[in-house]
């Protein structure tokens, strides 16, 4: 019991040290240039990446010197609001704006943190007239084989370097990266020598990746061996259809590179896509798609249009993007699940409440500031 | 550049009007479907001529011409060319060339125009922008010559068979439009000519040849309004899409209202043609009374009357009459002069909201869109909050905040102005009620951050200069907490319609963090002044910066987003603020040394 | 004192993250999604039709006010368009069916009025009771009342002959349930106004 209260007096005292303005004034000025420097390098680096760089990050190395992250400097300014809402926040006449306020901005911290823990996106892509369920990832790509149209392994791309061999123990031929391109630029080739499929025609070459990470379209290249005449390169990209084909012992092997994907408990059809237009121009004034949700058996009618979010089993369906391809039109819903996402809307109330408390208080001379 | 000769070879069937003086007022008003909007045709002349030439004075009269008689426009120097060396035109003072004097430029520079349309903009030079930009506005400026080309009368001589047959008068002008009514009877004779002496025209009679070439010509007037679809002043039968004369019919979008209404048109351009300035005012009246049916007369009107009263341009004259008044009120102390400053505010005030309001119900929308407007409306927070600061304090000091902030808002606005047209928003900036809210609440947030850093300003001039300042401090603390209060609910709505929108709450885009730079210099300054890690001076130096942290957040922002299309605008842009920047951080350094002295 | 301020603190942080988890959860397990339902656009109404004249093949002189009372199509042709000829006897039929409810008038741009007479010989001995065929000398009606350029276009007037829709082209149906359907919601229309 005495040990008990030690214990907690001494993780109390601990934690009421942090309730200290210094520590915010010397990590605000950093979160500022963290903020500044990321956005100014948006421009070069791509938002995928600067964002990840300077601030979903706990360490920045800059060279040998370790510099905190953004995750970094948010976390220490959340201990420090919180062991000053805990300890040193009395609600006397005068306070109670003021802690309200940081109530709020403490609610808000705490949410970002779960929302970067649970928030998962990933958009699907569904043609007028048909239904889906599979929910691509954004940024994960999968090298997937199949045998005789079945799945037998997947590869995460992002993990993959040259000169790896893909499916080891399960192929019963030895397939090499040759290449992998983020992004990828096919290139005609002259010489298709020990070339095969998709490969005999282009080789993939890098490009400069694109600003927002989904528009890299990413391939590989492998290096077969093990089978003789059919020995050779073999080539995959994403958006391309063609995918790398070989014949052994009675088996089709097949490689393929797409998105990861993750599968809904239910599925969404959709009727219709349509695009507004401002009269007399091309400028889009909205999109929505008509669509059918079916749930085990039961269905509802629904239309998801720009602002106005399809919400069902803690899935949001958003209307992202479209697309119209010679095989029809597709409509491209983004489809996002955060756990996180209500409190936001807690804390704007509370800061709206407790900073015009805060003022009126002052105004009326309840507090010196 | 064969549609160029088409186009010659069409004007010169058009006969030439005098142009004398005739009365726009109506003309003016008459609706138009552009850019995403009905507008008056007053707004669509400005936004064109302002395209070709820079200015937009007389636009309406330039339109009446362009549209009417083309073949005096073709001679008329609208198109200001930046670089006329380039392209080996004759150096003037103007740098405004005519229609006639660029097309065989760019007729010569036909090959290169392809080229560069296939490669990538960046890789563009000065000179070739520039010949990029020429040869849009010149497609446009084509299109409208062409506008009205099948209505007007035709100065070309019918062979003596055919207007025998077709009972064309001398009285009755003959247009295209009158020609489609013959066309099939015209292929008739034209077969049977092909049949009885085949295509050998050396074999032809005189009036056979006569035929054919006649109908040789009223096919090249026929093709010349393929793709006419830059007027839109009629609308369709169905729907909310207007079109172009020549659009509508080709379309099968016409309607026995249309035809009524086209045909107002028509006299109303034999009206311009004859410079007959009653029947112009007639059909013109008409024209507007007839579009009543499908347009909102009131909205047009509105529009008009702001185009040409320049609410704005009198606001400003406004405030500086208050700061004028201010200036006499402290250097004369004089009480009457400090009343007529705060009735100017007042007025200005008054004036400015009415402006924004009259732009709200134009364009049917909130009224933050565009960085034009976000100063306009800034400009109105910053002199509403002088005015109430001085209904506060009666010490003047209200005046000379809002009066001075209202006045350099507006006039950093007219800078940005030139390129407003009051347009119509993509989809993801459309009207949605947590944009909105956002937006305003944002803004006003930037309009508190800047009388605050003003007052501050105040302060340290004052102290710098020995003078006690100190009963400023108490309410610049409260505007500080005044502008955290609105700059950090509006950042959070702006994540709030983020998530609305597209599902993510806050996605490190530049806009939105640069609103969050704002609210974490505030709460950085608020705190170190609290705990005393900022001793006054500075305290009240990170407030008067607080001008250059909106100024980042606002301007620099967007120059981070902004594509390459309006580059050499942007570098001015980019310089301005770099310059203001530097200026901030000087005077603000100079006057805490000078106070710490 | 401290401690209890403390708690206090603690409690009330404990019980918003509570709340907004609990509403996470709940809203995560809805049964029904959320999003609006769309609405249905009815048919307006626009402009009454220009009156006008027009001459059959005997020479006979007719008037729009003629039709009034029933529904009036009322078609823009030309023997020499091939659309105008394949979709002919579809109208027709149709016009064979409305007996009760529609008038069809088939106005002709054709030059030539044997034209005309040789055409209806070849395609269709007879004519329905309901349907008249005519001829726009010089386009007068077609061309300067209704800005028709192009043909086929028909109008749909209503039986107190305002603009109900216009379809341009050959691309209808004409028999088809739709289009029945809007010519008895048009003269059902009518009867109440009467009434």
């Amino acid at each position: 019991m005495g040990m008990e209260n030690s214990a907690k007096s001494t993780l109390c005292k601990t934690l009421s040290k942090f309730a200290s303005p210094a520590i915010l004034f010397y990590a605000l000025p950093w979160l500022m240039a963290l903020l500044v420097i990321g956005t100014y390098l948006q421009k070069d680096l791509g938002l995928y990446t600067a964002q990840k760089m300077f601030f979903g990050s706990w360490i920045i190395w800059l060279g040998p010197l370790p510099l905190p992250g953004g995750y970094a400097t948010l976390a220490i300014i959340t201990v420090c609001l919180l062991a000053k809402f805990l300890f040193k926040s009395p609600w006397r006449a005068g306070q109670a704006g003021i802690n309200i306020t940081h109530l709020s901005v403490l609610v808000l911290l705490i949410g970002s943190g779960v929302t970067a823990e649970t928030q998962s996106e990933g958009f699907l892509s569904i043609k007028e007239g048909q239904s889906g369920n599979a929910v691509s990832d954004y940024h994960a790509r999968q090298i997937l084989v199949y045998k005789d149209g079945a799945q037998i392994t997947a590869v995460d791309f992002d993990a993959l370097q040259k000169g790896d061999i893909i499916g080891k123990d399960i192929l019963p031929f030895t397939a090499k990266i040759e290449s992998l391109c983020r992004n990828c630029r096919p290139v005609p080739v002259k010489d298709t020598t020990g070339r095969h499929g998709l490969a005999e025609q282009i080789s993939l070459a890098s490009a400069p990746e694109e600003k927002e990470n989904e528009a890299n379209l990413s391939g590989f290249m492998l290096l077969v061996n093990g089978l003789g005449e059919e020995d050779g390169i073999y080539a995959a990209m994403e958006e391309i259809p063609h995918r790398p084909e070989i014949e052994h012992k009675d088996a089709t092997y097949n490689f393929a590179i797409m998105r990861e994907q993750h599968v809904l408990p239910f599925e969404i059809e959709l009727k219709d896509f349509k695009r507004d237009l401002h009269p007399g121009t091309d400028m889009a004034r909205g999109f929505s798609s008509d669509v059918i949700v079916k749930d085990n058996g039961t269905e509802w009618p629904a239309v998801i249009s720009m602002n106005e979010p399809l919400r069902y089993k803690g899935y949001t369906f958003y209307q992202a993007s479209f697309s119209i391809r010679p095989d029809g039109e597709f409509s491209v819903l983004s489809v996002v699940q955060n756990k996180g996402r209500v409190f936001p809307y807690i804390a704007g109330a509370l800061l709206m409440v407790g900073l015009i408390l805060h003022i009126v208080l002052r105004l009326k001379g309840c507090n010196a500031w | 550049m064969v549609r160029f000769l088409f186009l010659i070879l069409l004007l010169a069937f058009i006969p030439q009007a005098h142009a004398k003086d005739l009365e726009y007022t109506s003309f003016a008003q008459i609706p138009i479907q552009h850019e995403g909007r009905i507008k008056p045709l007053d707004t669509f002349a400005k936004t064109a001529l302002y395209t070709f030439s820079g200015k937009s004075a007389g636009a309406e009269k330039w339109l009446a011409e362009t549209l009417f008689d083309p073949a005096t426009a073709l001679q008329r120097p609208v198109f200001r060319i930046l670089r006329p060396q380039a392209f080996n035109l004759a150096a003037r003072k103007s740098k405004i060339y005519s229609f006639a004097e660029i097309a065989p430029v760019l007729q010569a520079r036909g090959e290169t125009i392809l080229t560069l349309g296939g490669k990538d903009e960046k890789d563009w030079s000065e000179d070739q922008r520039e010949l990029m930009r020429l040869h849009e506005v010149y497609i446009l400026y084509t299109q409208l010559l062409r506008s009205f080309s099948f209505l007007l009368p035709l100065n070309i001589e019918l062979p003596a068979s055919l207007a025998k047959e077709w009972k064309i008068t001398e009285e009755k002008p003959f247009t295209v439009s009158e020609y489609r009514r013959f066309a099939q009877k015209l292929d008739a004779h034209i077969q049977a000519i092909t049949k009885k002496k085949g295509t050998d025209l050396e074999k032809y009679s005189e009036e056979e040849r006569a035929i054919a070439s006649f109908a040789m010509n009223m096919n090249i007037l026929e093709s010349a309004g393929q793709n006419n679809i830059l007027f839109r002043i009629i609308p369709a039968f169905e729907g909310q899409e207007w079109y172009s004369p020549w659009a509508l019919t080709q379309i099968g979008e016409g309607s026995p209202q249309a035809a009524a209404y086209l045909e107002t048109w028509k006299a109303l351009a034999f009206a311009y043609i004859q410079q007959d300035g009653a029947a112009w005012k007639q059909n013109a009246d008409k024209a507007l009374t007839q579009s009543q049916s499908f347009a909102l007369t009131r909205k047009l009107k509105l529009e008009y009357v702001y185009n040409n009263f320049h609410p704005l341009t009198i606001t400003m004259v406004l405030y500086a009459l208050a700061l004028a008044g201010f200036a006499a009120f402290v250097l004369r102390d004089c009480k009457n002069s400090k009343c007529l400053a705060i009735l100017a505010l007042a007025g200005g005030c008054a004036l400015h909201s009415a402006s924004i309001a009259a732009r709200i119900y134009i364009l049917d929308r909130p009224p933050v869109g565009t960085l034009y407007e976000s100063i306009l409306f800034v400009a109105f927070i910053c002199a509403l909050i002088g005015l109430i600061f001085e209904a506060i304090k009666r010490d003047g000091n209200g005046i000379l905040i809002g009066a001075l902030s209202g006045l350099l808002l507006l006039f950093t606005a007219q800078g940005f102005g030139g390129d407003d047209t009051m347009k119509m928003l993509v989809a993801v900036l459309n009207t949605n009620f947590w944009l909105t809210t956002h937006v305003l609440c944002i803004t006003t947030g930037y309009g508190w951050c800047l009388i605050t850093a003003l007052l501050a300003h105040i302060w340290l001039i004052q102290t710098a200069r020995s003078r006690d300042a100190d009963n400023l401090v108490r309410p610049i603390k409260t505007l500080a907490l005044l502008s955290l209060l609105f700059t950090a609910f509006g950042t959070l709505l702006g994540g709030i319609w983020a998530d609305q929108s597209w599902g993510r709450f806050w996605g490190w885009d530049p806009k939105e963090n640069g609103a969050l730079l704002i609210v974490l210099w505030l709460i950085w300054a608020l705190h170190g002044a609290i705990s005393r890690h900022l001793k006054n001076v500075w305290f009240i130096a990170s407030m008067a910066a607080l001008s250059i942290i909106v100024a980042i957040a606002w301007f620099g922002v967007n120059l981070l987003s902004t594509g390459l299309h309006s580059y050499g605008f942007i570098t001015g842009v980019a310089g301005a603020l770099f310059a203001f920047c530097a200026v901030e951080i000087a005077l603000i350094g100079g006057l805490v040394w000078k106070t710490k002295r | 004192m401290e401690d209890e301020a403390m708690i206090r603190n603690l409690v009330i942080l404990c019980i918003l993250i509570i709340l907004a988890s609990l509403y996470t959860f709940w809203s995560d397990f809805q049964s029904t999604p959320k999003a609006p339902i769309k609405t249905q656009q009815e048919i307006k109404i626009s402009a009454p039709a220009p009156s006008f004249t027009f001459e059959d093949l005997n020479g006979k002189k007719h008037d729009l006010e003629d039709y009034k009372g029933k529904v009036i199509v009322l078609n823009f042709w030309a023997t020499w368009c091939a659309p105008c000829v394949v979709e002919f006897p579809a109208i027709l039929k149709l016009a064979d069916i409305q007996k009760d409810n529609a008038v069809f008038i088939f106005l002709s741009i054709d030059d030539n009025k044997e034209e005309i007479a040789r055409f209806l010989k070849k395609h269709a001995k007879s004519l329905p009771q309901n349907a008249v065929l005519g001829q726009d000398i010089d386009k007068t009606v077609s061309q300067d009342l209704f800005q028709t350029v192009k043909v086929p276009e028909t109008y749909i007037i209503t039986p107190d002959l305002k603009l109900a829709d216009k379809i341009v082209g050959s691309d209808v149906d004409w028999t088809s349930k739709d289009v029945q359907q809007k010519i008895n919601t048009l003269y059902r229309a009518k009867s109440m106004w009467t009434r």
